[in-house]
């Protein structure tokens, strides 16, 4: 009980604080004074979205195949793989993706021949957004997709029903509290995500980045009214989840 | 006629030819040991390994056999009614038939309810019913009454054996390690062991002629016994004084009021205890007494494997 009022109490921690320090006055003004406020939440908003859903396209079928179709040492291997990004810091993970994707490099080349800038764009913002933030969704829904039992699937597909029919009446909904908490902890990761975002993509200026520009120009009265800002990008999606999850869970009791 | 033909290396060896007349045998019981690969047949003919296997072809959904497993396949989020209805494809209400399938299953009452919310034997009913509702030519049971209580499961069968009877090319192949269930319904007996259906016959030819313990073991046999007659598989029974069956040589270990407990050590395998009806005033615990037990000759053991 204690330890678990402790551990809820770390959560809570960066809204007191915030809001104690910059205020609810301080917080609204900042939209209307702070130049650079507006345009990094929205881009920290769309671009998140954007990660969001490249994430959900590249590690569902990707986690699709490790718990379904590979064999267990190609599995363990792959999730392995999947870790790398984890533990690496963020900052080292930009400097990668820079030496890959930099315009003197040969991706970079044919990726700016066909009219993409690799660097300091849109794409180089959710480019790196996507890279710190796959592992989180990638073991997330493993954890619960390997859980789910093929024979319930298996038994419909016996009982003539296609397996299009069954993915949308059986796996889906099975799956989704384990999706649903994939996506919320992604989520959290895509807004928040800096080390990388950063020596990628300095402009477009999301929210993280604009935090550490306002502190190195101006100081903590222009960073933390952004950091409260970045809350209020970053809480409802994993609420929402987090409460729809439990919805799910509770009707499956 | 069906005609099955399996073919596969994994999870499990089986290589297998099998025909059936189900207007003659509608109902075929499936009998082996745990793993002995009951699982695996059923699995290949519904199409889960891939292949032709005979008159079966093409993927699970496309056959017109549809596999009830043993372990619980209800889908957790759906109410009974709703999971029967998606695979009926129309209102249960619009189904006559499948409605007397409700009251022959005795699951009127779960129609409302999750799976979770179901006992074993409830969730095992619900999952013949869905089943049922896919109008299968073939229902294959793995097991798929184990939960159900001993008179309902028996009622469960006849109902289930009728409806194998009324189709022209309606069958049932029931697996189960436990013959017992389905003594009174199969019409056709598959024995297997380790991946090999042994025979294929009659229930009364299999009990009548058994031919090695393996088979013996698997159709009501207790126990192998070598005797100077070669080797014997001997059936439940009491142990008489005289003929019909197997001469028998034991020890005495406990003397009763009407009857006493015979040990025989020329048991190999199975039962080595036996209740012996003679006047027990004769004999005292310790004392050899030679009795008849019902059984039939078998192969030699080794022969059997």
């Amino acid at each position: 009980m204690v330890v678990t009022g402790l551990t809820l109490g770390l959560g809570l921690l960066p809204g007191i604080v915030l809001v104690a320090t910059v205020g609810v006055g301080g917080f609204v003004a900042a939209w209307h004074t702070s130049p650079q406020l507006s345009t990094a939440f929205w881009t920290t908003l769309w671009s998140g979205l954007m990660s969001l859903g490249i994430i959900v396209l590249l590690g569902g079928p990707t986690v699709w195949y490790l718990t379904r179709i590979a064999s267990p040492g190609l599995a363990i291997w792959g999730m392995g793989l999947v870790l790398v990004p984890l533990f690496m810091p963020p900052l080292v993970l930009g400097l990668v993706l820079a030496y890959v994707l930099g315009p003197d490099t040969s991706v970079g080349a044919v990726l700016t021949a066909w009219g993409v800038t690799t660097t300091n764009s849109w794409f180089a913002l959710v480019v790196g957004q996507v890279y710190e933030a796959l592992p989180y969704f990638i073991i997330t829904a493993w954890a619960g997709l390997r859980r789910l039992s093929p024979i319930i699937e298996e038994a419909a597909h016996s009982l003539n029903r296609k397996p299009c029919e069954v993915f949308w009446y059986v796996t889906v909904p099975l799956s989704a509290p384990s999706l649903i908490a994939a996506l919320a902890m992604t989520w959290s990761r895509v807004v928040g995500a800096f080390g990388a975002v950063v020596i990628l993509a300095y402009h477009p200026t999301g929210l993280p980045v604009a935090i550490w520009i306002g502190l190195e120009e101006v100081g903590l009265a222009q960073a933390l009214p952004l950091a409260l800002w970045l809350l209020v990008v970053g809480l409802p999606v994993p609420l929402g989840f987090a409460i729809r999850g439990e919805r799910r869970v509770a009707l499956r009791r | 006629m069906w005609h099955f033909a399996v073919d596969i290396a994994k999870p499990l060896a089986i290589r297998t030819s099998l025909r059936v007349d189900p207007e003659h045998d509608a109902v075929v019981a499936l009998v082996g040991e745990n793993g002995a690969g009951k699982s695996t047949l059923l699995r290949a003919l519904a199409g889960f390994f891939g292949g032709t296997q005979g008159d079966l072809s093409g993927p699970p959904w496309c056959r017109s056999l549809a596999l009830v497993p043993q372990q619980p396949s209800l889908l957790p989020h759906r109410t009974v009614k709703e999971q029967v209805e998606w695979i009926l494809g129309k209102p249960l209400s619009a189904d006559s038939n499948l409605q007397d399938w409700v009251d022959l299953l005795g699951v009127g009452d779960t129609l409302a309810r999750v799976p979770g919310a179901l006992s074993g034997g409830y969730q095992q009913r619900v999952q013949l019913l869905r089943a049922l509702a896919s109008y299968p030519k073939i229902l294959a049971l793995d097991e798929a009454l184990s939960q159900i209580d001993a008179p309902s499961r028996d009622a469960i069968l006849g109902h289930l054996s009728q409806w194998a009877q009324r189709g022209a090319d309606h069958l049932l192949i029931a697996a189960t390690h436990q013959f017992m269930d389905l003594e009174h319904w199969a019409d056709q007996v598959w024995i297997m062991a380790k991946g090999h259906i042994l025979r294929q016959d009659s229930l009364a030819e299999l009990i009548a002629h058994p031919k090695t313990w393996a088979v013996a073991s698997l159709v009501g046999y207790v126990a192998l016994v070598s005797t100077d007659s070669g080797f014997w598989a001997i059936r439940e029974g009491i142990g008489e004084v005289g003929p019909p069956g197997v001469s028998i040589q034991g020890v005495v270990t406990q003397v009763r009021i009407n009857d006493m407990v015979v040990r025989v050590p020329s048991v190999m395998v199975g039962r080595q205890h036996f209740v012996v009806q003679v006047a027990p005033e004769d004999f005292n615990v310790g004392d050899p007494v030679a009795f008849f037990l019902p059984g039939a000759v078998v192969a030699p053991p080794k022969e059997a494997e």
